[in-house]
């Protein structure tokens, strides 16, 4: 063997050692959330590293977040049957109802998105008008304003007009956020739309909008998809806003309802709020493995040049 | 280029009426409120002129500086680690291996999740009693005892500071990933004929190509960093003792502890301006003429 092989087996060895620790990192920490969800309490509220719990796996705390079982039930030694009740009476019982609200608050912020920021994009690219530059800038200014930083004013407008506890607060709320950012992107892809095509359309005899909807949608579409997922995945894990702005657990999110669960009590109830915690991950882990390659190109192009 | 205004304008008017009543005007009302009294605790004084008073008490109270210090404190710990860590992990991903494609499907996985969670799951890592650090540390001999990381000024603040790593270096890894995909091989190429080594390659050469790329996650990440909020909720609400109490945290505390909304809005109005001015740094780097078909 000589010294180029060695070499090479080398630097192989140390990138799979790197990938391996790089993995443990992203990954690790998720996982013993998971884990720890699969436990009874008494298995969990002891010292040292027990990976294997003594009462066995089981899914009990997924059952009590759910409210499909009572504390009662808990088996004799796995924990403290008051701080189970105590979480069933404070958290599960909004659990489903926030899961409810949380997904349709996503998917309409996500449709509006789409349809606004894809005129818009459409408008800032192919057409000039009046202040085209400057409210382009200001848009893109305005995605970088922290929410942190409006809303005391937010907050006494939607009490003047009533939106408080609200959907529809939530979702404008949402929409200050995710707005400027679809529009920024869909300008980008619908600048890598060749103009020609429309022009061809254009001589066939096509009104604008008709060559809105049946040509540029249509080549627009994974800008579109990548806006819609982007839209609901940050509607799904928003905490701020939803917080701040509701009171009422008929529209209260999951992100609210999970982070009240560590308020429970004396301490927090450890099983359940870990099954809680993997219950608001799933969705999301889920979109980005599936949409993995949407939501590459959409970061990527809205940071960078589009 | 054509000119349709009267279209244009139909398109772009609903975002904008959207973008004033949820930034816009409360902009404007947040300046008028900055100016005025605005003691919830005393209602009939809401509304009195107070001209610059509000400014000149908060800018100078120890609350805001001590606030302003520890997002400077958080920032000064997580930039420079989430920035090295993101184009470790983007050179990483770079080179060919098996299971690249896999490391690159988790690699969004932290980017992804809600941020509650994350502050969850660190706050249970993390758990003075039963936390597994505390476990493996102990185990490992090198504490006596366990640590109480959230009743510890620093311990806190590095625990806050290392969620919002976690949660950031994902996105930071993309950008360069994506800008290290454009280096032209052959330049790499030709550098390593002419003897440069692996390192010197990348110092003279690639990072001519992601310096761009690393500019612009260097504002967007501080940016973040001003905004950070949702994690400190979580995991110290503040505390101990004031340590992780940020410029945002300090505005949440000013408007719904205090009911102070006028000292709140001058907080805002600071935080803003922060913000707006290192975004405009960002697209002066970035450049939008292209885009707009120009």
């Amino acid at each position: 063997m000589n010294k180029k092989m060695l070499k090479r087996i080398a630097k192989k060895v140390i990138i799979y050692i790197l990938a391996a620790i790089v993995f443990l990192f992203l990954t690790a920490p998720i996982l013993w959330t998971f884990i720890s969800s699969l436990k009874y309490e008494a298995d969990l509220a002891v010292e040292g590293i027990n990976l294997f719990p003594r009462l066995g796996w089981t899914v009990f705390n997924y059952e009590i977040v759910f409210n499909l079982r009572k504390a009662t039930e808990l088996p004799a030694e796995a924990g403290s049957l008051f701080s189970y009740a105590q979480f069933l009476n404070a958290v599960s019982r909004y659990v489903i109802r926030s899961i409810f609200n949380t997904s349709l608050i996503g998917i309409l912020t996500a449709i509006i998105n789409i349809i606004l920021a894809g005129l818009a994009g459409y408008a800032f690219n192919r057409f000039s008008f009046p202040l085209k530059t400057t409210s382009f800038m200001t848009i893109i200014a305005l995605r970088m304003i922290p929410g942190l930083a409006i809303i005391i004013p937010l907050y006494i407008t939607f009490k003047n007009l009533a939106l408080l506890d609200t959907y529809v607060a939530i979702i404008l709320a949402h929409l200050f956020y995710t707005l400027p950012f679809s529009i920024w992107i869909m300008t980008g892809y619908v600048w890598s739309v060749p103009k020609e095509v429309e022009e061809a359309a254009r001589l066939d005899g096509c009104t604008d909008i008709q060559i809105l909807f049946r040509i540029v949608f249509p080549i627009l579409l994974p800008g579109i998809a990548a806006i819609g997922v982007m839209s609901f995945m940050f509607s799904w894990g928003e905490f701020f806003f939803a917080m701040v702005l509701t009171k009422s657990y008929d529209v209260r999110t999951l992100p609210v309802i999970l982070a009240s669960a560590l308020e429970v009590g004396e301490q927090f109830v450890y099983g359940p709020v870990n099954a809680l915690a993997t219950i608001s991950i799933i969705p999301s882990i889920a979109i980005s493995l599936l949409a993995q390659r949407l939501l590459i190109a959409g970061l990527t192009k809205g940071a960078i040049k589009a | 280029m054509r000119s349709y205004t009267k279209t244009a304008i139909a398109f772009i008017i609903p975002p904008f009426i959207i973008l004033a009543l949820t930034v816009f005007y409360p902009m404007v009302y947040s300046l008028y409120i900055s100016f005025h009294k605005w003691d919830l605790k005393s209602p009939a004084t809401i509304g009195k002129f107070v001209g610059l008073d509000n400014y000149s008490y908060v800018l100078s109270s120890s609350e805001f500086i001590s606030s302003l210090l520890n997002t400077l404190i958080i920032v000064g710990i997580s930039l420079p680690i989430s920035l090295i860590l993101s184009l470790g992990i983007a050179v990483l991903i770079n080179q060919k291996f098996r299971g690249r494609r896999i490391l690159q499907a988790v690699l969004l996985i932290p980017w992804a999740i809600p941020s509650v969670a994350g502050g969850v799951i660190w706050k249970w890592i993390f758990n003075p009693n039963y936390g597994v650090v505390n476990a493996i540390l102990y185990a490992s001999g090198l504490i006596e005892k366990y640590i109480a990381f959230f009743s510890d000024p620093w311990l806190a603040r590095i625990v806050v500071a290392l969620a919002f790593i976690y949660k950031g270096v994902p996105f930071g890894a993309l950008l360069l990933l994506a800008a290290l995909q454009i280096v032209p091989s052959d330049i790499i190429e030709s550098a390593k004929i002419d003897g440069a080594g692996t390192l010197r390659t990348f110092i003279n050469v690639t990072w001519y190509w992601i310096k761009p790329s690393f500019l612009v996650l260097l504002v967007l990440r501080t940016i973040e960093a001003f905004r950070l909020f949702d994690e400190i909720y979580v995991l110290t609400y503040g505390g101990p003792a004031g340590a992780t109490t940020v410029l945002g945290w300090q505005i949440f505390l000013n408007a719904f502890s205090y009911l102070r909304f006028d000292f709140g809005s001058v907080i805002s109005y600071f935080l803003a301006m922060v913000t707006v001015s290192l975004s405009l740094i960002y697209m002066k780097i970035m450049g939008t003429k292209e885009v707009l078909g120009k």
